[in-house]
């Protein structure tokens, strides 16, 4: 139970939806949502199809604690073929609309096929239906949200949507719900728009009451959102200064990489930290942060809302934009900030409302911005090519206009829009791409911080902090203290880490839930949900079905273990100053000893045994 | 002996009026340990988590051992990201 063992699938090609049930013996060993629905894709399109044709598919999924009384219950993700990696996308959103999914009554939604003109999917409980949506294509994600709200005369409808970018064929583009929470990572949004699908509408009024020992779940998220309230990281810490409290902490241990890499610590990094977030204007007195706001059933409240200073050049003839939206996290304020040199906290605010208001990416733009204005100051790129702006590191003004141009498509805007390593490759520099299978790093750099390299060379999605956050161990000491700048031990910490984050998002529960909980608190919850006896090994076990088969799916999309690598200058230029001055990231000291303990051949692949253990489809 | 000193996050209450950037610089005449620094500003210590000397993680057993000069000492509450 707390599934609620139907899932819709809509033929968009056909204009058709249907209900199926769940498939059970998948569930009872892939949980739900990113491990459920990477079983389905595996079982349902080809890895090598176009990622961007109608052969790709598009899944909406929650997990069995989505909707519930759990805290951080509300997640659900998005799971297809990625354009920008060419590898398994699985981006994880909070906010309020899968908790509606699955109050509505849905596991899952499988969008399948193309459809031959501009559609949404309207859902109210049992009555699902495609409306067609030309008069929302070429809109924002923000218009789109207003407009399908006037429609459907009820607040409390929840709306996941792209922007312009991704009809203009951005590929980072998001899939924002709720405004501005995004299922962020690999291009999603770009999916959704080839599919001419712009947006999914749900309300949902069934709720998720299907639990299989009601009293026990009672008593179980009861005591465990006590934990999470007790704990200072996720009692105080992250309500009070959200996850843009490591700004200062990164740049410190020498591992917050600045201008596209090239650095590893920003001068400017307290300008645009959490604590810079706290500080009044001159121009109205009031701070950046207005307050800090919770996703759905969230004991913990990390979320950011902001405002931009009314007299910033970014939006002084711009009313529409002098209001409370989505503020910086952590990622976000590196990626468009410290990575791009730019020192401006309401720039920055800026360019993340236009992420969220268009939908792009803000670490894969940021870094893409990047690495154009080392294309610019290597004469690579010119005005000639920008149509006059210059991409000086540093410059808040080229930041925001890059923003702009990549919300639209227009001009210079669809270079950006293809992500740095086409746009290096496309400019003859290739070497200046900071991604892993195509998909740009995000804020630790891994000379600093070591573990880091090996996360992001062996993680599914391409480079990526969410898929083994060894950073809480060797910077913070959760759950033990590792030293950052060795590379010993650290195979078996990655292989840890993703293990158990797959069971965490599958389970459909924030990640960020980790710095108070392990998987011993976890495993009571569920198991008092669910049918089944769910233990914590059993959840392992779980999760390391799902990182394989996440694995297999890539590698018969093509993908080996030469692109279990990280970009020259990581591996070959030292750090220049800070604690690891002189180091580079050692990948070739953990890759062969984590293949080891994965199991896989010295090349990277999986081996008949560990499909065997695992049993993991043919 | 010239010694540079951050306190993030909600320890900022605890900075002095010059302080700039989260930062002050103090001249000690005699050695001083981050204790005894945490102290002097009083800072409860239960409210510190994470110290760093030079950007290096400090643990708890060495938090007695004098700075020297040129240190940086950064100091956190519970904290936590990503």
């Amino acid at each position: 139970m707390s599934w609620t063992k139907k899932i819709l699938r809509v033929n968009l090609t056909e204009g058709s939806v249907n209900v199926e049930p769940l498939n059970m013996e998948w569930a009872s060993q892939y949980i739900g949502q990113r491990g459920l629905a990477t079983r389905y894709m595996f079982e349902e399109t080809d890895p090598q199809c176009d990622a961007l044709g109608p052969d790709n598919k598009l899944m909406f999924a929650t997990g069995p604690l989505t909707g519930t009384m759990a805290s951080t219950g509300g997640r659900y993700s998005v799971i297809t073929k990625s354009p920008l990696t060419g590898a398994i996308a699985c981006s994880n959103s909070g906010g309020f609309f899968g908790a509606e999914l699955k109050s509505a009554g849905w596991d899952m939604i499988i969008f399948e096929g193309k459809s031959p003109s501009p559609v949404m999917l309207n859902i109210i409980n049992d009555k699902v239906e495609l409306l067609p949506a030309d008069d929302l294509w070429g809109k924002s994600v923000w218009e789109t949200d207003k407009l399908i709200h006037e429609k459907a005369n009820d607040p409390q409808t929840r709306v996941a949507a792209v922007g312009r970018s991704a009809e203009a064929g951005c590929l980072y583009s998001a899939i924002i719900n709720d405004l501005h929470r995004a299922a962020g990572r690999s291009g999603v949004g770009t999916v959704m728009a080839s599919k001419n699908l712009k947006a999914v509408s749900v309300r949902g009024t069934k709720g998720v009451g299907n639990i299989k020992d009601p009293a026990r779940f009672l008593a179980s998220t009861s005591e465990q959102k006590q934990v999470l309230a007790e704990n200072a990281v996720t009692g105080q810490g992250l309500p009070a200064m959200g996850t843009q409290v490591l700004m200062n902490v990164i740049n410190e241990v020498g591992a917050l990489p600045s201008r596209n890499m090239q650095d590893v610590q920003f001068s400017e990094a307290n300008n645009i930290s959490a604590e810079a977030m706290l500080e009044p204007r001159e121009s109205d007195g009031k701070a950046n942060l207005t307050t800090n706001a919770a996703c759905f059933g969230c004991t913990i409240a990390c979320g950011r809302i902001s405002t931009i200073d009314k007299t910033h050049f970014s939006v002084e003839n711009k009313p529409e934009y002098w209001g409370n939206s989505g503020g910086l996290e952590y990622e976000a304020a590196w990626a468009m900030g410290a990575d791009t040199g730019v020192g401006d906290l309401d720039a920055l605010t800026y360019t993340n409302f236009i992420c969220n208001e268009d939908g792009m990416d803000p670490i894969t733009f940021g870094a893409t911005v990047a690495a154009a204005m080392e294309l610019f100051e290597k004469g690579a790129i010119t005005t000639e090519h920008t149509g006059g702006m210059e991409l000086k590191f540093g410059s808040a003004e080229a930041l925001t206009w890059c923003v702009d141009v990549v919300a639209t498509g227009e001009g210079f805007g669809a270079d950006l829009g293809l992500g740095s390593k086409r746009l290096c490759e496309k400019f003859g520099d290739p070497d200046l791409s900071m991604t892993v299978k195509g998909q740009e790093f995000p804020a630790y750099d891994p000379r600093g911080i070591q573990g880091m390299g090996l996360t992001y060379a062996t993680s599914n999605r391409g480079a990526c902090h969410l898929r083994s956050y060894t950073v809480a161990s060797e910077v913070l000491g959760i759950p033990e203290k590792t030293d950052p700048l060795v590379t010993d031990g650290k195979a078996g910490l990655v292989k840890a880490f993703q293990d158990a984050t797959a069971a965490v998002d599958s389970m459909g529960l924030c990640v960020f839930t980790t710095f108070a909980w392990t998987l011993d608190n976890m495993a009571p919850q569920i198991d008092a949900a669910c049918e089944g006896d769910w233990t914590v090994d059993r959840l392992l076990e779980a999760g390391e079905r799902i990182w394989n088969l996440e694995r297999e799916y890539n590698n018969r999309a093509g993908l080996t273990g030469a692109d279990d690598t990280l970009p020259p200058r990581l591996l070959k230029d030292a750090a220049k100053t800070g604690p690891a001055e002189g180091k580079v990231c050692g990948l070739d000291e953990m890759l062969p000893e984590y293949y080891g303990l994965r199991g896989w051949t010295t090349d990277g692949q999986l081996t008949d045994d560990v499909r065997q253990k695992f049993s993991l489809p043919a | 002996m010239k010694i540079t000193v951050k306190f993030f996050s909600s320890l900022m209450e605890y900075l002095p009026a010059n302080a700039s950037d989260n930062s002050i610089e103090l001249n000690e005449a005699v050695a001083v340990s981050p204790l005894q620094i945490i102290d002097r500003y009083k800072i409860p210590h239960n409210e510190v988590r994470t110290m760093m000397k030079n950007g290096t993680f400090l643990p708890e057993e060495d938090r007695h051992v004098s700075l020297e000069d040129g240190d940086v000492l950064t100091v956190w509450p519970a904290i936590q990201g990503g």
